[in-house]
């Protein structure tokens, strides 16, 4: 039985189980880093390819991500340079890389052949 | 190499208030990112959005009990305030508000974060920064605050004080921050094991009470 607002906030959920682009691009930088994948090489990763990220965002959209069983986690040992706390480890998983290969054939199709795009330079 | 060390201020927020799930995490990272080079800017921006973030999540996840926060929060702003104000008869009038704030103020968070433990950040942050707009970011809009308005002018003209002007304005801004902030601060207070100890009894009480019936 649906009642207001409960159920309303349940689809809204419901219709976030696809992949955003800023969790796309997190996703993609989780797979790059591979074995290495935690907070600040995420940002910095990122950064590098021109989009610049808060540390806290980037959480958000990892906590997104495997709540929707695209990434896991685990906890890293800690170090002194972090002032004792633990690095948390993020792997994606064959759902999350299938996901993303299925973004990434929509994107291209859409892409391809597009003619240019009105108002680019304005 | 001597460490360098981070902003004290915005680490104890980013402790205190920060997303709790993942809180220690975070604070490792931005210390690390921090030490390699990143301005004070850097951290304490990072620091804002994290708060932000992290007071959005959890009134996403903890809705219902986010609203119901702000409901009992609201309704003590609205009808306790009256009575507190009465408690207190000393002069001058502006320590007797002030006073009378942090009284206030203090009472509220200590309410909310007692009902709402351990969740009950999100619901303190909501209430001030819902009560900072609507009373003193709407104050904004009074005539005469900054730009003056005919009745302000000629009010001025004949010699009377205008309802309301920039100084008034910063004064009743500045109570409010008082206000907000002593909420802010009894939020932050280990209160929780008070509360267990306290339930716990009223428990182990109700059960002696009803073995010796």
């Amino acid at each position: 039985m649906l009642c207001f607002p409960l159920d309303y906030f349940r689809i809204v959920e419901l219709m976030r189980d696809s992949l955003g682009s800023c969790e796309l691009m997190v996703l993609l930088a989780v797979c790059r880093l591979d074995q290495n994948a935690y907070g600040v090489p995420i940002v910095r990763e990122l950064e590098q390819r021109g989009r610049r990220m808060a540390v806290a965002t980037v959480y958000a959209a990892l906590d997104r991500l495997e709540a929707k069983g695209f990434v896991t986690s685990w906890f890293g040992e800690p170090t002194p340079e972090r002032g004792g706390k633990a690095k948390r480890y993020f792997r994606a998983t064959g759902k999350g890389v299938r996901e993303a290969r299925a973004t990434q054939r929509v994107l291209t199709s859409l892409w391809t052949g597009l003619p240019n795009l009105k108002g680019e330079t304005t | 190499m001597k460490e360098r060390k981070l902003p004290r201020i915005a680490t104890w927020l980013l402790r205190r208030f920060g997303p709790s799930e993942q809180n220690q995490v975070l604070v490792g990272d931005l210390a690390e990112h921090y030490r390699s080079g990143r301005s004070r800017w850097w951290y304490w921006r990072e620091v804002m959005i994290a708060l932000s973030v992290g007071t959005l999540r959890e009134t996403w996840q903890n809705r219902m009990m986010v609203l119901m926060g702000l409901a009992v929060g609201w309704l003590m702003v609205r009808n306790l305030d009256p009575l507190i104000m009465r408690l207190f008869v000393f002069r001058p009038m502006v320590a007797r508000v002030i006073v009378e704030r942090i009284v206030f103020g203090f009472l509220v968070g200590f309410v909310l974060a007692l009902l709402h433990r351990p969740r009950h950040i999100a619901p303190i942050m909501l209430l001030a920064g819902s009560y900072i707009a609507t009373t003193d970011i709407y104050r904004l809009y009074s005539p005469g605050v900054f730009i003056p308005d005919a009745a302000n002018v000629i009010m001025t003209a004949a010699g009377s004080r205008p309802p309301m002007n920039v100084y008034t304005w910063l004064l009743f801004t500045f109570v409010d921050l008082i206000f907000v902030a002593a909420m802010i601060w009894a939020g932050t207070l280990q209160f929780h094991r008070a509360r267990t100890s306290l339930v716990a009894a009223a428990v182990r009480l109700l059960i002696d009470d009803s073995r010796t019936r």
